[in-house]
């Protein structure tokens, strides 16, 4: 008896010991330098306030949500264990993690939840987020680890808005001593070790990162390179390790061997953005005019060389996605439509304006020399002022320093209601000079029914009224992949965020 | 330049001009300088002789195709005919070059003139704040001064005819400094001739030579800073045909679509070669030493 049990445990220890060499194979390993590809710099260090991607890129490492999306835009716990959603739709308890520090060494309890959805919200603040929260009622936080949050009325995006990858969680101290612009600190996997302006920004492990053994990654490197052959030259030349690829970017990685091209949903567009809170665009006929005349078909073949969608507000997968976007006033070219439109708006004899874009992304100078040349089919004379991205933001920020605009955006989490309430609600915090009640009331309702069917039918209403107003031209959406070094592993690539706190490299 | 003269009056008539005539054929370069010039102006004076299509349209059909005899130079990713653009592009830059080099020669041989003519304080002051410009490098100083004044054509013009005014300038003072002492001059003075009288009647055709070859250079580095300029993105407003610009957009495919890329640059080249061989053989023609 005592011989076979013997036996036993040595087989026992042998059987673990194959399994472990086997799990070591696919386990991901520690340490080494991930060099990640940006298009841009951080506008801001005060993640409530960021709106960039250049900015999200970079705070997403530092700071950590409450929730996250996952590869599905599905929501998951982060720093919330779990959370709870009374039957009426009005309260949220969320249990959060016991374990969680910021990098200054204190611990994250409730009351920081607490400040940070108020700090939010606060209108002095100026976060673009502030509408997110704006229907919080009361917050109360139990215990340490306890938040619950009473609405004035549903919402039913409410709780994606904790897994915005921009909804990023702030200690007080920092913003109480007005450091917040100038260091970051966060809860997240890694801290900012150096910033080297125009070139690259160095993270660091946070030794003390609350998901135990993460991040892989001793350092990250995110790299600025924005010229689309000298991304493809870095990923051949193995200086960085991974990129998005989108547009006309593609024709570079077609012939590329050894870089694994993974696809994602995309979320992210482009659009015209037409002044409506002034003349001449005050005008609906005008403005329709002109999304008729306009060739997106082109616009995509041209400058992104084919590797894009024409769009309809809201993408392929979201809740209220107009698959029929055909059908939608003014996304199918018609001159003929466009020069009567023209005629009933007044101005038969043409028009001239500006068409302020930036040159900090490759595709958008292109893009409003199409829109030039379609425009002027029908009498429509465009100026291009193409602008340096710091003079660009601050003229779109204000409604009187611009007339028309073209840029993209980013993603803006998985509920409809971030894609449209923020440009198009009178009380959007975007919002772009169009005030519409149709609109408005449409939008509201949106936030309150919460089942899906009633949603899409909403949203369907939403985009259909906007196509008619025609605010804006909704004009491509590119293919998004990554390209990743083969050797790249573990990073979490969403249609809503990256993720590097599973990464690793595999050399 | 004064022996020149004399000797050029002493001949007879008919003799005189066929010397000059094989003087002119000896300075080969010069000629295919003149000859690249002169098709660069007749481009940029008559582009519709040359092609055909509108640079700025459109076609749907035809993005991206590389050259053939239907697109000289191929076609750029909105389907616009690159030859023409080059051909229209030219008169962007030929224009802007002109009068950058106008503006900053004139400007510059006026103070050079003054400075070197009357010397003392007045040159001290001119020349030391010329000094200060020197002090920046020159394509720099022209984009400080675009930053102040916003991009566009004109304002191009003028930030690079300030840029190169300080080097005409030095170039004039000194040639003048070279004349003031000569016997000529100081007879004129004293025969009662006025100030003004001087400079223009006996200093100024006695530094035109070497004035003549460096305007003629100039052009060719005005040209280059213009496309300079252009590449980033400081000049004309797109979809304007300019070479600098062309350049510009066509980071983004060069590598695919390199027929987009090689054709402004050849342009630039061969249009920057034109005034240098041009001035080369100009300044060869105009040098007595080299006479013979």
């Amino acid at each position: 008896m005592k011989r076979r049990t013997f036996w036993s445990v040595i087989l026992g220890m042998l059987s673990v010991l194959i399994l472990a060499v086997n799990v070591s194979a696919a386990q991901p390993k520690r340490g080494g330098t991930l060099v990640w590809r940006v298009g841009a710099e951080t506008a801001t260090l005060d993640p409530h306030l960021a709106n960039t991607l250049g900015s999200t890129e970079l705070l997403r490492n530092i700071y950590s949500t409450l929730l996250r999306f996952d590869e599905n835009a599905a929501i998951v716990p982060h720093i919330a264990k779990s959370w709870k959603v009374s039957a009426d739709g009005l309260t949220y308890t969320f249990i959060l993690r016991d374990d969680v520090y910021f990098h200054n060494g204190r611990k994250l309890t409730s009351k920081d939840i607490q400040y940070n959805i108020e700090r939010m919200k606060d209108p002095a603040t100026g976060s673009p987020r502030a509408a997110s929260f704006s229907l919080v009622d009361k917050i109360e936080t139990p215990d340490d680890t306890t938040v619950v949050i009473r609405l004035k009325e549903t919402f039913a995006p409410f709780l994606g808005s904790f897994a915005d990858e921009n909804a990023l969680l702030v200690p007080k101290e920092i913003v109480e001593d007005n450091s917040i612009t100038k260091k970051a600190v966060g809860t997240g996997p890694f801290t900012i070790e150096k910033m080297v302006a125009g070139d690259y920004v160095l993270l660091k492990r946070n030794p003390r990162y609350f998901i135990q053994g993460k991040p892989y990654l001793d350092e990250i490197k995110l790299k600025l390179i924005s010229e689309n052959s000298a991304i493809a030259a870095s990923m051949r030349s193995k200086t960085i390790d991974g990129t998005n690829v989108w547009g006309a970017m593609y024709r570079f990685f077609e012939k590329m061997r050894d870089i694994r091209m993974q696809d994602v949903p995309v979320y992210s567009w482009a659009m015209m953005e037409i002044n409506t809170s002034k003349p001449p665009f005050d005008n609906q006929k005008l403005r329709l005019a002109l999304a008729y005349a306009i060739d997106r078909q082109e616009i995509i073949d041209s400058v992104m060389l084919g590797n894009a969608k024409i769009t309809a507000p809201l993408p392929e997968g979201m809740v209220g996605y107009a698959a029929d976007w055909k059908s939608l006033a003014g996304y199918e070219v018609d001159l003929e439509k466009a020069r009567a439109l023209l005629k009933e708006a007044g101005y038969e004899k043409g028009l001239k304006f500006q068409l302020k874009t930036s040159t900090a992304y490759a595709p958008y100078v292109p893009t409003a020399q199409v829109i030039q040349s379609n425009l002027k089919k029908i009498g429509v004379e465009v100026e291009i002022v193409p602008m340096e991205w710091g003079a660009y933001i601050k003229d779109i920020t204000s409604l009187d320093t611009w007339t028309v605009c073209f840029h993209s955006f980013p993603s803006y989490g998985a509920d409809p209601d971030n894609y449209l309430y923020r440009f198009f609600h009178t009380q959007g915090p975007w919002n772009i000079g169009f005030s519409d009640p149709v609109t408005d009331e449409l939008l509201d309702l949106g936030r309150q029914v919460t089942d899906v069917p009633s949603r899409q039918l909403v949203y369907r209403r939403v985009q259909k009224r906007l196509a008619e107003m025609a605010p804006v031209v909704y004009t491509w959406r590119t293919r998004l992949s990554y390209a990743l070094q083969p050797y790249v592993k573990g990073v979490m690539l969403g249609p809503v965020s990256t993720n590097f706190d599973s990464a690793w490299l595999d050399k | 330049m004064e022996a020149d003269i004399t000797l050029l009056e002493h001949d007879n008539r008919k003799s005189s001009n066929r010397i000059l005539f094989q003087r002119i054929l000896r300075q080969k370069t010069g000629i295919v300088g003149a000859l690249l010039i002169l098709l660069f102006l007749s481009t940029a004076a008559f582009p519709g002789l040359y092609a055909k299509r509108d640079p700025l349209e459109m076609d749907k059909k035809h993005r991206l195709e590389s050259p053939s005899d239907q697109f000289l130079m191929g076609t750029d990713e909105f389907g616009r005919d690159i030859f023409s653009r080059v051909v229209h592009g030219s008169r962007v830059s030929l224009q802007i070059s002109f009068f950058t080099v106008m503006l900053a020669n004139i400007g510059g041989i006026v103070l050079g003139l003054l400075g070197g003519y009357f010397g003392g304080v007045r040159d001290n002051i001119i020349m030391r704040f010329m000094d200060i410009m020197f002090s920046f490098p020159f394509i720099l100083l022209a984009i400080l001064i675009i930053a102040i004044t916003g991009r566009g054509i004109f304002n191009v013009i003028i930030s690079l005819a300030v840029a190169y005014l300080p080097y005409s300038a030095r170039i004039a003072r000194g040639a003048v400094i070279a004349v003031r002492e000569n016997q000529y001059v100081e007879a004129a003075k004293a025969s009662g001739a006025s100030d003004l009288r001087v400079i223009v009647k006996y200093i100024l055709p006695n530094i035109s030579a070497p004035i003549v070859v460096y305007v003629t250079m100039s052009f060719a580095f005005a040209l280059l800073a213009e496309a300079g300029l252009q590449y980033l993105g400081l000049g004309a407003r797109p979809p304007t045909p300019s070479w600098g610009l062309m350049l510009n957009e066509t980071r983004g495919i060069i590598e695919f679509a390199p027929w987009t890329g090689i054709f402004p640059g050849l342009a630039i080249a061969l249009a920057v070669m034109g005034f240098n061989l041009f001035g080369d053989g100009l300044r060869d023609f105009l040098d007595p030493k080299m006479k013979n």
